[in-house]
């Protein structure tokens, strides 16, 4: 049954919020508790994809049909969000004294993984709606719990934008309701299919509205920033993890079931691909360099890594709008390894906020000598996000550029490339800053943080080097996916990939690391040991150094990249729709003036007016 | 048991002879640029007593991150060579190399950038941010090229693509796409860090950046990277642009010739500042690949 | 084969390297720094016996003090000197390092450098002419080859003494070690 997905997280939500009054690791433990159930039994249903299940309800003379169904689909985003929610939450059973209401937190997140599976088992556009906007809400709530000054703006930013898509979603979603009767997706991808192309193109943007908005793409990208930065940070992992992540599954749905694809199909075309799709591949491409550019000037780490993620989000998109086999197996095996290595980052860093109270990059360093665990699962995940081999980073991004290339699209892969070679910059930044460098002396007696958030962190190492070695485990998922979405498979086995120009064999990449790191240790190991000295005791010109904080060099990392964009960066995109707000205010009050001026004269005119209006258009018709 | 046996041997073989003519060429560089500057220069073989010196030497770490980026350093382009094309002379052949040699260069870099930036020293972090600058002002030409090349050949093997280029040396890149040849050869100058892109290593203004803490076995490791390296990027151009050879003698022969003229080139400029680097990269190399690309892809 | 011959032999091998590549940091403390440069470029051309420029001195193996002392500097002088590896060799630069040379009463410079870092051996002169220096380096390389050049032998050894002079001059002197 499909329902239980959503009722038991929602049902374990209220226990948790009354059993952590009592206890402060209750709600973190039945989040645990839940997520792990979930995950069981989700891996228990494998397989079975005719599984479905269906209510009516008949109100106010409407027959409503509420559909649920399992496609393999909305089964992997199901699993990774119950993985990555027992995750995070065994890692916040530990850090439940850091929050200001930790019942409340509990109680909203396990309702957003609830209403994430409502979202992925549904089947029509009334229980999507339903789920995406009790998603929306509840975790608007957990953003804006966030302790710091800006949490509840940057909130605020998010819903806004959010219901403004919903209801563009909303008005296409009753006007094909208007045409077919029926809020079910079949009948709605047969009515588009049948209608007169530019309007079902028109309704079928409307209705992929919130989705990008919740992807964080190009013009939309606006709350994602602020949101990460300012979200509580065990939340920020399942933030950028997890919850942009079900923007691309409402993509897919638009895209594939309800065959927007199929529509576009015969308009004029670049190099064999729509002019629309190349145009959403192209929103991908500005997508990753903002990202890219923005995220490279910051210096708090979480609004730092929140840019990478748009970024990120850059590379998924283009392979899911080029929709070749390469592309799209590219984009799924990318979302699930973002998935994995941002949540890790997150992490990686919460651990680091938990022990020093800061986001600020230049107000700590060289955190390495006290977490080293927390150390290694940074540079895994770092290692991963820049694409170097063999982590499962390289293979997902590799498989993109043979897309790319094998359609020669230019432009779109010089995107991909800067992005790629950026992320450089911008994950070896707080490499350098937080944990490397000089240790500062507030910080001498920081500790490694406890077990319960070593075990997540442990766990998320593996799964990146065990993915990074068999890509064929996510593969196989994947082409049951692009099988029940009707896109060609690509060829693969346990530890290789076909691309367009030849296979990947990680097995291959393994052993050639593992020879080199071991002519590399010889020599190092034969050669004469060497002393330890101390981090201050290096080359400062003669001079000598006590104080490490003055000697740490991280604010304005990249000052000479920055000064080459100083111009684009301070014409921001979130300045344009402060100004369009302001402005929106500005004309609404002057609409007011003429309109609500107190007058009650002006009032009596204008009902007459309507009146009249009314009476001569009732007339007419 | 045989089998590995010799695998290993071919192993040590290719990494010792990659080293040895890399550390030859450092040599002859330095002669040359002594040169052209009329001096008489070190003896050719100064760079193998450098490291044998600098083995010798006592040398100080900053702690296990330290020591584990200069491994990481060596191993990555240890690791990074057995996939280039010397002459006939391969140990492991796959169809995608040519992508991944370029990210597997930069775990090098990464160990490099790691190690030194773990000592402590506000100067390497200062060298770090340079070179990733650079890098990524160099990277995209030479991206865009390998677009070109791929896009062009339908493989993404270096092999392939050297096997495009064989018949009569007019069929090379070289002369079938001189644009990109030279868009090449500019980038080659900025990835091996010569003069008018070595502000990230300059010496005199951040102590020589991302090796101011390597003394000793550290400094004689990141030596024999660099050799290697040396001879990876050689290679790389020489295999995509000369048509590659038939036998690792003329190979060697074609990687001295560009390596010559880079070092030419090399002791001719003064430095650039490294916003401006990476300013020209995105201008004139960018601007002619991307010119290059169009024309192949159309 | 007894391990000390094979130890002695590789002992001479790595003194055979280091006297054929010499990496010198020259700490430019007074005028004799001027006499360098036309020793590196190509007049004399000092790098043809294997002798270059070290950045910094973690890189370096020999100490070049190419003039008089302040005892302000000495302080910087001794700083870098322990930030050396072994083996690491000085010389003296000029008369001034010798016995103070033109500023034999000033009172705040040192007179004589082997008193607070053990010295190889000293180029005299006022200033020292390249070929003199060229003459001085030959020297060296022919003591390190010999073995002879045991400077940072003696500076552990005697670590008392030289502790003790400096100290005197300088009162508290942070060390790196």
């Amino acid at each position: 049954m499909l329902t239980k997905y959503i009722f038991v997280p929602a049902a374990a939500a209220f226990a948790a919020y009354i059993l952590n009054k009592k206890n402060k690791k209750a709600g973190a433990t039945i989040t645990a508790l839940v997520s792990a159930y979930l995950l069981l039994s989700l891996a228990l249903i494998y397989g079975s994809w005719e599984l479905n299940q269906s209510f009516n309800l008949s109100l106010m003379g409407y027959q409503l049909e509420f559909l649920m169904a399992l496609t393999p689909l909305s089964w992997l985003f199901a699993v990774l969000t119950s993985a990555i929610s027992l995750l995070i939450a065994v890692f916040s059973i530990d850090s439940q004294a850091d929050f200001k209401f930790s019942s409340v937190f509990n109680l909203n997140f396990l309702l957003v993984i609830g209403s994430i599976m409502g979202v992925l088992f549904a089947r029509d556009f009334l229980t999507l709606f339903i789920f995406w906007e009790l998603m929306t809400w509840t975790s608007f709530y957990l953003i804006s719990s966030g302790k710091k000054k800006m949490a509840g703006r940057a909130a605020y930013r998010y819903l806004i934008l959010s219901a403004a898509a919903a209801y563009s979603f909303l008005m296409a979603v009753i006007f094909i309701f208007q045409q077919t009767g029926s809020f079910a997706f079949e009948p709605a991808a047969e009515f588009l299919l049948n209608n007169s192309a530019p309007q079902s193109i028109l309704l079928l943007l409307a209705i992929s509205l919130p989705f990008w908005v919740k992807a964080g793409i190009f013009p939309l990208h606006v709350w994602v920033k602020d949101a990460h930065g300012n979200a509580p940070k065990e939340f920020s992992p399942f933030l950028s993890g997890m919850l942009l992540k079900v923007g691309f599954y409402g993509l897919i749905v638009v895209f594939h079931q309800l065959s927007f694809f199929k529509i576009i199909e015969n308009t004029i075309a670049y190099r064999g691909l729509p002019l629309l799709s190349y145009l959403f591949a192209l929103l991908g491409a500005v997508t990753i360099i903002t990202g890219t550019i923005l995220a490279i000037r910051q210096e708090d780490m979480k609004k730092l890594i929140a840019y990478s993620s748009i970024s990120q989000m850059g590379y998924i998109i283009i392979g899911i709008a080029i929709a070749t086999p390469l592309g799209f197996s590219g984009s799924m095996l990318h979302l699930m390894n973002h998935l994995i290595f941002k949540s890790t980052i997150f992490l990686a860093l919460a651990a680091v906020i938990y022990r020093t109270g800061t986001t600020k990059m230049y107000e700590v360093g060289g955190l390495i000598f006290r977490m080293p665990l927390t150390f290694a699962a940074y540079l895994t995940a770092i290692i991963a996000l820049a694409g170097i081999p063999p982590t499962n980073g390289f293979i997902s991004k590799w498989v993109i550029y043979q897309a790319l290339i094998e359609k020669g699209y230019l432009f779109l892969a010089l995107a991909a490339f800067f992005g790629s070679i950026a992320s450089f910059m911008y994950v070896f930044k707080p490499l350098s800053t937080v944990f490397l460098g000089q240790l500062k002396p507030q910080h001498q007696e920081i500790k490694e943080v406890p077990l319960l958030m070593k075990i997540p962190m442990l766990i998320l190492i593996g799964v990146i080097v065990l993915f990074g070695v068999f890509p064929g485990i996510q593969m196989n998922i994947i082409s049951q996916i692009s099988g029940d979405l009707g896109i060609e498979t690509v060829n693969y086995s346990l530890y290789s990939i076909q691309g367009a120009f030849g296979a990947w064999n990680s097995l291959y990449i393994f052993n050639v690391f593992a020879a080199g790191f071991v002519i590399a240790l010889l020599v190092f190991g034969l050669a004469k040991k060497s002393k330890l000295v101390g981090l201050l005791d290096t080359y400062s010109s003669g001079e000598y150094v006590t104080d490490a904080e003055s000697y740490h060099y991280a604010y304005q990392y990249y000052r000479p990249f920055d000064r080459l964009f100083d111009n684009l960066a301070a014409k921001s995109l979130t300045g344009f729709y402060e100004t369009l707000t302001a402005n929106l205010l500005k004309s609404g009050e002057s609409f007011r003036r003429i309109f609500a001026a107190g007058r009650v004269q002006n009032y009596a005119l204008y009902s007459v007016l309507l009146f009249v209006i009314l009476a001569a258009v009732g007339w007419i018709i | 048991m045989i089998d590995l046996i010799y695998k290993i041997g071919h192993f040590l073989l290719i990494t010792v002879f990659a080293t040895a003519l890399g550390l030859l060429f450092m040599g002859i560089a330095r002669k040359i640029i002594a040169r052209i500057q009329k001096r008489y220069g070190p003896p050719v073989y100064q760079p193998y007593l450098d490291v044998l010196k600098l083995f010798g030497k006592d040398a100080i770490t900053h702690g296990f991150i330290f020591d584990f980026g200069a491994v990481m350093a060596l191993g990555g382009v240890i690791a990074t060579l057995f996939f280039i094309p010397l002459g006939s002379w391969q140990l492991y052949s796959m169809e995608g190399t040519v992508l991944l040699v370029i990210y597997l260069l930069a775990v090098a870099s990464l160990g490099m950038a790691m190690g030194t930036v773990g000592s402590g020293n506000p100067q390497a972090s200062i060298g770090i941010s340079r070179a990733l600058t650079q890098m990524l002002g160099y990277e995209l030409p030479f991206l865009v090229i390998l677009f070109s090349l791929i896009f062009r050949y339908q493989t993404s093997s270096i092999w392939g693509l050297m096997q495009a280029q064989a018949g009569s040396f007019l069929n090379w890149n070289l002369f079938a796409y001189p644009m990109m040849a030279l868009v090449a050869f500019v980038v080659l100058i900025g990835m091996m860090g010569k003069k008018p892109f070595d502000a990230m290593i300059a010496p005199s203004e951040i102590g020589s950046g991302p090796v101011v803490e390597s003394g000793g076995k550290y400094l004689g490791m990141l030596l024999l990277q660099k050799s290697i390296t040396i001879i990876i990027e050689l290679a790389l151009y020489v295999n995509l642009f000369l048509g590659g050879a038939d036998n690792i003698f003329s190979f060697s022969f074609k990687m001295l010739i560009v390596w010559i003229l880079a070092t030419m080139f090399g002791s001719l400029f003064p430095r650039f500042r490294i916003e401006d680097g990476v300013k020209f990269f995105w201008k004139w190399p960018l601007g002619i690949a991307i010119l290059q690309a169009l024309y192949i892809i159309i | 084969m007894n391990n000390n011959f094979v130890k002695g032999s590789w002992q001479e091998i790595l003194d055979w390297a280091q006297n054929k590549s010499i990496n010198m940091l020259h700490y430019c403390t007074g005028c004799g720094a001027i006499e360098l440069p036309p020793t590196m470029t190509s007049r004399y051309d000092m790098s043809r016996f294997g002798i270059g420029p070290a950045a910094t001195p973690r890189q370096a193996d020999l100490l070049l003090v190419t003039g008089y002392l302040s005892t302000k500097t000495l302080r910087r002088l001794i700083y870098t000197y322990e930030q050396m590896q072994a083996p690491k060799f000085v010389v003296g630069f000029g008369s001034c390092t010798i016995n103070g040379g033109m500023y034999w009463d000033s009172y705040n410079t040192i007179k004589q450098l082997d008193k607070y870092l053990p010295v190889e051996m000293y180029i005299a002169g006022c200033m020292p002419r390249p070929e003199a220096i060229l003459d001085g380096l030959l020297k060296l390389k022919k003591m390190i080859n010999n073995g002879e050049a045991d400077g940072y032998q003696r500076y552990q050894d005697n670590l008392e003494f030289y502790h003790q002079n400096q100290e005197a001059v300088l009162g508290e002197v942070q060390r790196t070690q």
